[in-house]
């Protein structure tokens, strides 16, 4: 990657939290959050991609090489000796051999093998426009992975510094699966989504690292579930929502999945929440909001199962929920406008315990 | 090193907030039934501007990570690792002032 051939030798790293130390190894131009990960270190992190923040440790001792100076987790006055995990990598000629970090949050631990990510190779198999600006992107890897519905992976374009994030837009059968699903929103300027907007984006080649995120849904959670997802949100809502409905969640437990969309498009994702009505039954209500003044879905645009109602995502979830506010998880993905308008109803309006709220926090 | 008027701020609603600048520093102001409290305008985790959250008249949440305080004293509750600071308030003629000696800063100001 950045660092030159002689340079290409991999550091010992120490990371220190409130939990204690845990040391892995990290290979050249690896990033210190992937290197942790994939190693089993528990180290805080949300967005994996520079955005949020959770991951910024303190270099006591050694040097890091900074992928990406403006990430903007960085803020407008951060120290010298700040290093955002996901976007450092550790220098491998300054370090004499070992890097000394410290964080904020928790470490320390080391997770069993089993549940750690890892890199894959990706193939494009298929790209279809879904509306919106959004687009549905199917991935094939080099060998199957199993997540948890909500978790998402860091994507690698050819040319482009760093990763981005995406989440599954499906959630994974119990044997795992070689192939993925996502929903990319076109952000115009934007190098990677630009790339999978290309023409020639199908066969093409990437690097996923995953699978990655907290904000995923619990089988043995014992709540009903509330979900909104407004734009490129959707993937994280289908994973969420349909993982809980695969598992069975909606026999026993009531849901509310709000899709919020600007007006009636052409939303293959449309079946997708068709089926997944179908098989949920009738203890999950799937609506669609449409923010869009006076829009009219077109004759035939529904599906049985799937709602259509006028107005803001966050203001059809509240009247959706109608004062059902007790024993509730909420999960969040879309526009940061939205997750704050939808964020305000349920801390101010249905009184959720912050911890009960997942946000999908990379956008 | 004295009471400083905040202009506006006995304005603030019931179990809401808003943000306002003493000497050019950024101050947020929340108010529940028993009184006014005063913060320094940005969160200690990542600087997002605490105005943007929600006071529901016992709690403050940031909105950047759900991060929450207790609006009365400043200590840390759910997920936040960190307390605010406060600047002590008093009410006077209907007006708002807080005591000002310095700004209030959190370790990513530092250095």
């Amino acid at each position: 990657m950045l660092t030159s051939a002689a340079n290409r030798q991999a550091v010992t790293v120490n990371v220190t939290g409130r939990s204690g130390t845990a040391t892995f190894t990290a290979a050249p131009g690896e990033t210190l959050l992937e290197a942790a990960l994939r190693q089993g270190a528990d180290v805080p992190y949300s967005c994996g991609s520079g955005s949020c923040g959770l991951c910024k440790a303190r270099v006591i001792s050694g040097r890091v090489e900074t992928l990406w100076p403006e990430a903007p987790a960085y803020g407008k006055k951060h120290r010298a000796d700040d290093a955002l995990l996901c976007q450092c990598a550790a220098e491998a000629p300054g370090n004499h051999g070992t890097l000394e970090l410290t964080l904020g949050g928790a470490s320390g631990a080391i997770s069993p093998p089993g549940t750690r990510p890892g890199r894959f190779d990706a193939r494009v198999l298929r790209i279809d426009p879904i509306g919106d600006d959004l687009i549905e992107v199917e991935l094939g890897l080099d060998r199957p992975i199993r997540y948890a519905a909500g978790q998402f992976g860091l994507f690698y374009f050819p040319g482009i510094v760093g990763g981005r994030a995406f989440s599954f837009a499906a959630p994974s059968p119990d044997t795992g699966s070689d192939r993925v699903l996502l929903v990319v929103k076109r952000k115009l300027g934007g190098p990677a989504t630009e790339f999978l907007f290309a023409r020639n984006a199908p066969g093409s080649r990437l690097e996923m690292f995953g699978p990655l995120g907290h904000a995923i849904f619990d089988p043995g959670c014992g709540r009903d579930l509330i979900c909104v997802a407004g734009g490129s949100g959707l993937s994280f809502g289908l994973s969420v929502m349909g993982g809980a409905t695969l598992a069975g969640h909606f026999s026993t437990h009531r849901g509310i999945l709000v899709v919020g969309l600007r007006r009636p498009s052409d939303l293959a994702s449309l079946a997708r929440l068709g089926a997944m009505a179908e098989t949920a039954g009738p203890g999950l209500r799937i609506i669609i909001a449409l923010s869009d003044e006076g829009t009219v879905p077109p004759e035939g645009w529904t599906v049985p199962g799937v709602e259509v109602m006028q107005g803001f995502a966050h203001d059809v979830m509240h009247t959706a929920m109608a004062g059902h506010h007790a024993n509730l998880m909420a999960y969040v993905a879309g526009p940061p406008p939205m997750i704050q308008a939808v964020q305000r109803v349920l801390l101010l309006e249905a009184k959720l315990p912050a911890g009960n709220i997942l946000c999908d926090t990379f956008y | 090193m004295t009471w400083k008027l905040v202009k506006d701020a006995h304005a603030v609603l019931e179990n809401d907030m808003k943000e306002f600048e003493i000497d050019g520093v950024g101050i947020l102001i929340a108010r529940n039934a028993s009184g006014f409290y005063a913060y320094p305008a940005l969160c200690p985790h990542m600087e997002a501007q605490l105005s943007f959250g929600t006071c529901d008249g016992k709690l403050i949440t940031c909105m950047q990570h759900l991060w929450q305080w207790d609006m009365e004293t400043g200590e840390p509750t759910g997920m936040a690792e960190e307390a605010i600071k406060t600047y002590p308030t008093k009410e006077e003629d209907g007006q708002i002032y807080i005591w000002f000696e310095q700004e209030h800063k959190y370790s990513y100001m530092e250095d």
